[in-house]
């Protein structure tokens, strides 16, 4: 490794590592990344913490206020809607961590050739991107559920695909403009070899970025389900999201009020934490682009 | 006695005996004779002296797409059936048939001649004159085999449509059946001279005629200048598609909408508001059933089907999804418990999750075994509620159970038409069944029954009950016909539920009758 | 300037073929058949026939390249097709309902630009600790309530309880101005909050941005007015990042009415596209695909050509985004 490469490296480094401490200095980050674990780990937690069976059916308890036994009551089955909830929380998590995972390295990957391949090639990848962009997700996502069902799987699978595209068109952009960047032309002049090049320097440079666009795509991804949920097209039973949760809760709107509200407001807050995360994260690892 | 008084008193018994088969066919606890003549008071006929108030319609998750009377594809279409449409019979509000185009009708003896003499001066919302060339087109357009209409399998056995003058009909059956008139209540008399232009137009002889139409959304209906029955009650009828069933109540309750249609069951307490009432049919016969494919494996054998029905906790379901209003069907029977037709001997289905074990073992469906219900998305939630009972039930004996929601169109081209192979499926769906038990039977018959079905024995007494026109020696028929299905269960019948309809307080004249289907053409204003 | 503008339309065109294509041969793959759909469930005892009759009057016995060329081929001459339920002619549907589309997506973008740009403003001359925290916090939670849950809040609230506005359907703003506004007023308000809070988000960054250049700190030591220096030189060099995302909104709008739509039963475009996915009734689908595709590039297009406008600089070099 040559002395100029080793240098910038470093400095980088230094950068990224000061990155998470001064993220966590920030009030509103570092309540957002509480609100995000907790989430997580009653989430996964559930079957260890959770005060019920998520489907145990009690007939002499249907539609409870919340009460003490019940905190947030129970559905149209007498099933414990703050076990259900935790339970929810591991599909829509599980759900919208993977589709952000497949989203991200799918996309990254498809904006890094299309940077890389000037011509028809990267043009081509550019202009499907566009394409796919242009149609309304809603739509993309219905007619894709139609065609794969609805399990958690095709859901994953199908939300990741949605988010590609955009993925793939923030890649690129930064990528290309990593390329006109000093160290880039150090690193090239140097005659590092290709592959160290996108691994060791550019990959990593363009992360806070990509890193940055994966909490908004996790926000996303949690919102889309929700909205697929809403026409039925969701989790299917007795497996629960918190889409399908709040939907369920919706057509029982006038049998308990309360139903909906609890759903509600757990989407409301992840969707909040993760796009405040995301926000803050971009300030503090790209000032220059936040 | 002459030959021609001979023939007379024969037609005029004849008269007697097909009316009175007719209505008794619905009800046969009211077993009056009344021969189908325009003297009695006629439903059709509307009582106002002017049109007045616009009643808004709510329908949800659905709109109305099509007008076309002989092709119907949506059950919230049914209204206009009796709105802008008339039959040459049509059911008064006690399930009885009634004359609407037709004054009158005689059958020959055998039951394979029947004649009919049409209304005169009736007259399409265009303004021509609708005649027996009108009448004799419609039903041959409803048995052309390129036309998919809902009414074709009920009038197979019609061989000839002639024209006797211009108010004449004459039907020749190659069966024979008591029960023409009841089956022609639904071909409905449109203007085939435009069949392109019907889906669009929906031009008919009925109080109403569109107004303005926006497909899947909204329809407007407006009276009728040409109306042979008086002047239509209301000024506007709008329906009004919303986009889910709260929304639609939300706005039920907001004053908003008049009537709505298709109200959840956990609803109901909610769309009571301000004096509004609910629709109370003569009699239910709508069914919640859960359909099998009869041919493939597990449930081509009887015993995983009997076994089925053990599994299914009805009491529980009814409670749970329909909060309680509804009929059990403990004999597995498309004809509801509450009808006079129903068997009460039958052995119930009582919910026995060992027997349902046992059963299973002996048809060889071992455990572990995975079921799928395959029902509807954003429609029907209650089928939901019924299905994670079973499933939990199902678990309990060691099966499981895969529930799948789907938008309309997968749901329904798994399983439709009838032919198609789905093993290890349980598919929800609603059976809008007629109140006479012949055509309530021929949604289970072979080449209707999705659940492919075929019994002989079964087969040959629906036929045989058809052309038997002494309602006691019928009624037999439908109790061998009920222990032979109640037997195979090639559906499973979980309840006989109607539509909920609720209305605002000041609307009259709105009924329901017996298959769920709602009539506007008398709804009016209290003044 | 020439040269750039026909390569976009080209490639435009291109977009359009593409997404046409993408649309036919997806709504191909998936389950369900019109023919089936259209016949519904309630009739029983249909005849092979009749499936058959329906496939050919549809068209759906050619094979799929044909299908799709006779689409095309009907498209170029104007020809959209009939939907397959109510046989009306595609044009009449969407002409019949984009003015419920046009009117609620416009208004949203005013309400959206109405509560932003002043937002933005204020806070930058105001530059209070609180009014800063409330703005974040409308922005996070406006980005953060899905359309539905915003809708249904509102529908309670003022259809319900408070009755002063209607919740739901569409009045003819020809016909009757007034009143028609006010039924879109509730829709639009819930999508213009989804609208305003990504444009007050990406606003307050840029100006945080500009504030720092050297012309402002030039601005400033001229002794003008905060007002003045925010309202003439903060702003607009602000707006210029902001314009890509209220392109980018601009284009996808009809994609984020469908849920508003939805929910206020309101007789637009999004309510006919989730229809015709349902009934899988391709022409409808392909054709409104086209239309969101077509409003989508040609916003862009607009998107791109205004920033050569507002920044002389880029008309020659063309950056990537």
């Amino acid at each position: 490794m040559s002395a100029a490469g080793a240098t910038i490296e470093l400095a980088l480094d230094r950068r990224r590592r000061n990155a998470f401490i001064r993220l966590v200095r920030r009030p509103p980050a570092a309540l957002a990344a509480g609100v995000v674990l907790v989430l997580v780990v009653g989430a996964a937690a559930a079957p260890l913490v959770a005060p019920y069976k998520p489907n145990a059916i009690n007939f002499t308890h249907l539609f409870a206020p919340p009460s003490a036994t019940h905190l947030f009551g129970t559905d149209e089955l007498g099933r414990d809607l703050l076990t259900r909830v935790m339970y929810g929380g591991r599909t829509s998590l599980e759900i919208a961590a993977a589709a952000t995972l497949i989203s991200m390295i799918a996309g990254t990957l498809w904006g890094f050739v299309a940077a890389f391949r000037k011509g028809w090639v990267g043009e081509t990848l550019m202009r499907i991107a566009d394409a796919a962009m242009g149609m309304p997700v809603i739509l993309l996502g219905l007619v894709l559920v139609a065609a794969f069902g609805a399990s958690t799987t095709s859901l994953i699978v199908i939300l990741g695909c949605l988010f590609a595209p955009a993925t793939a068109r923030l890649a690129r952009s930064s990528l290309l403009s990593e390329l006109q960047s000093d160290y880039y032309l150090a690193a090239v002049s140097v005659g590092a070899s290709a592959r160290r090049i996108v691994l060791g320097e550019l990959l990593p440079n363009t992360l806070p970025v990509l890193l940055a666009r994966a909490t908004l795509v996790a926000a996303d991804a949690i919102f889309v389900e929700a909205s697929l949920s809403f026409v039925g097209l969701g989790v299917q039973p007795p497996g629960t999201s918190w889409g399908t949760l709040l939907q369920a809760g919706y057509t029982n709107l006038y049998r308990s009020y309360w139903y909906p509200i609890f759903p509600g407001l757990v989407i409301l807050v992840a969707v909040l934490a993760l796009n405040i995360l995301g926000d803050n994260l971009q300030r503090v690892l790209d000032p220059a682009r936040a | 006695m002459t030959r021609a008084r001979r023939l007379a008193a024969i037609g005029v018994l004849t008269i007697c005996v097909a009316a009175a088969i007719a209505s008794m066919a619905a009800a046969p606890s009211k077993a009056t004779a009344r021969a189908g003549t325009a003297t009695q008071s006629l439903t059709s006929l509307t009582g106002c002296k002017a049109s007045k108030g616009t009643l808004t319609y709510g329908i949800a998750g659905a709109g109305i797409t099509a007008l076309d009377p002989n092709t119907i594809a949506f059950a919230g279409q049914e209204p206009l059936q009796t709105l802008l449409y008339d039959g040459l019979t049509e059911y008064n509000s006690k399930m009885q048939v009634v004359p609407d185009l037709a004054t009158s009708w005689t059958s020959s003896p055998d039951l394979t001649v029947w004649k009919f003499k049409l209304r005169q001066g009736v007259r399409y919302a265009t303004g021509r004159n609708f005649t027996s060339t009108d009448a004799r087109a419609n039903i041959l357009r409803v048995l052309d085999p390129t036309v998919a209409s809902q009414a074709q399998g009920d009038l197979k056995d019609i061989r000839s449509v002639r024209t006797n003058g211009k108010w004449g009909l004459i039907i020749r059956l190659g069966h024979p059946s008591a029960l023409l008139p009841t089956a022609l209540i639904n071909v409905k008399m449109s203007d085939t001279t435009n069949v392109a232009a019907l889906n669009t137009t929906g031009n008919g002889t009925g109080p109403y005629m569109v107004g303005s139409f926006s497909p899947g959304q909204t329809l407007t209906v407006v009276p009728n200048p040409h109306y042979w029955g008086g002047t239509a009650c209301l000024a506007q009828i709008d329906f009004i598609r919303e986009p889910d069933t709260t929304s639609m109540v939300t706005d039920f309750k907001a004053g908003k909408l008049g009537m709505v249609w298709q109200v959840p069951p956990a609803d109901i307490p909610a769309a009571k508001t301000n004096g509004s009432t609910f629709l109370t049919p003569s009699g239910v016969s709508g069914a919640h059933v859960w359909e099998v494919d009869t041919t493939s494996p597990p449930f081509n054998n009887v015993l995983a089907r009997q076994a089925l029905s053990y599994a299914i906790d009805r009491k529980a379901m009814i409670g749970a999804a329909f909060f309680g209003l509804g009929t059990p069907s403990y004999g597995n029977e498309v004809i509801s418990a509450n009808s006079l037709f129903y068997d009460k001997s039958l052995t119930p289905y009582t919910f026995n999750l060992t027997k349902a074990k046992q059963l299973f073992a002996e048809a060889g469906v071992a455990p572990g075994t995975t079921f799928t219900y395959w029902a509807l998305a954003g429609r029907r939630d209650e089928w939901i509620t019924m299905a994670q009972i079973l499933q939990q039930d199902l678990q309990k004996i060691g099966f499981n159970l895969t529930i799948v929601r789907s938008d309309v169109s997968t749901w329904l081209s798994k399983f439709y038409p009838a032919g198609k192979s789905y093993p290890g499926y349980i598919i929800a769906n609603y059976f809008s069944l007629p109140p006479d038990p012949s055509y309530a039977f021929s949604q289970v018959r072979f080449g209707s029954c999705e659940c492919n079905w075929k019994d002989p024995t079964f087969e040959a007494l629906a036929e045989k009950a058809i052309g038997t026109p002494d309602v006691a020696a019928r009624t037999k028929l439908y109790y061998k016909m009920e222990a032979i299905e109640s037997q195979q269960s090639p559906v499973m019948v979980i309840a006989h539920q109607t539509n909920i309809v609720a209305v605002q307080k000041g609307i009259t004249g709105a009924w329901e009758d017996a298959q769920g289907n709602v009539h506007l053409e008398g709804a009016r204003f209290a003044s | 300037m020439l040269r750039y503008l026909v390569k976009r339309l080209v490639t435009s065109v291109f977009l359009l073929v593409l997404s046409s294509i993408l649309i036919f041969l997806l709504l191909r793959v998936i389950p369900g058949d019109p023919t089936i759909t259209k016949l519904g469930g309630s009739i029983k005892n249909v005849n092979p026939r009749a499936i058959e009759a329906i496939r050919h009057q549809l068209g759906l016995d050619r094979s799929l390249p044909s299908q799709y060329v006779h689409w095309v081929g009907g498209v170029l001459h104007g020809n959209f097709g009939r939907s397959y339920f109510s046989q009306f002619p595609v044009t009449t549907l969407v002409s019949e309902r984009i003015g419920a589309t046009l009117e609620l997506t416009i208004l949203a973008m005013l309400i959206g630009l109405l509560i932003s740009v002043p937002g933005a403003a204020i806070g930058a001359i105001w530059r209070n600790r609180w009014f800063d925290a409330f703005l974040s916090g409308f922005t996070a939670i406006g980005v953060a309530t899905p359309a539905f849950v915003t809708g249904i809040i509102l529908i309670v609230i003022f259809g319900l309880k408070l009755k002063l506005l209607p919740t739901q359907g569409y009045v003819s703003f020809a016909n009757h101005p007034f009143v028609s506004l006010k039924t879109a007023l509730l829709p639009a308000i819930t999508l213009g909050i989804a609208v305003a809070a990504p444009i007050l988000r990406i606003l307050r960054a840029s100006i945080t941005d500009v504030e720092t250049a050297p012309f402002i700190r030039t601005a400033e030591g001229k002794g003008l007015f905060r007002r003045q220096v925010v309202v003439r030189h903060v702003l607009p060099n602000a707006a210029i990042p902001a314009l890509t995302t209220v392109g980018v909104i601009v284009g996808s709008l009809l994609g984020g009415a469908v849920v508003v739509e939805y929910v206020f039963a309101r007789p637009g475009l999004g309510t006919l596209m989730v229809d015709s996915v349902f009934q899988r009734d391709y022409g409808v689908l392909q054709t409104l695909v086209l239309l969101a595709a077509a409003a989508f590039i040609f916003t862009s297009l607009v998107v791109d050509l205004l920033y050569g406008v507002v920044d002389p600089r880029l008309r020659t070099v063309r950056g990537d985004e």
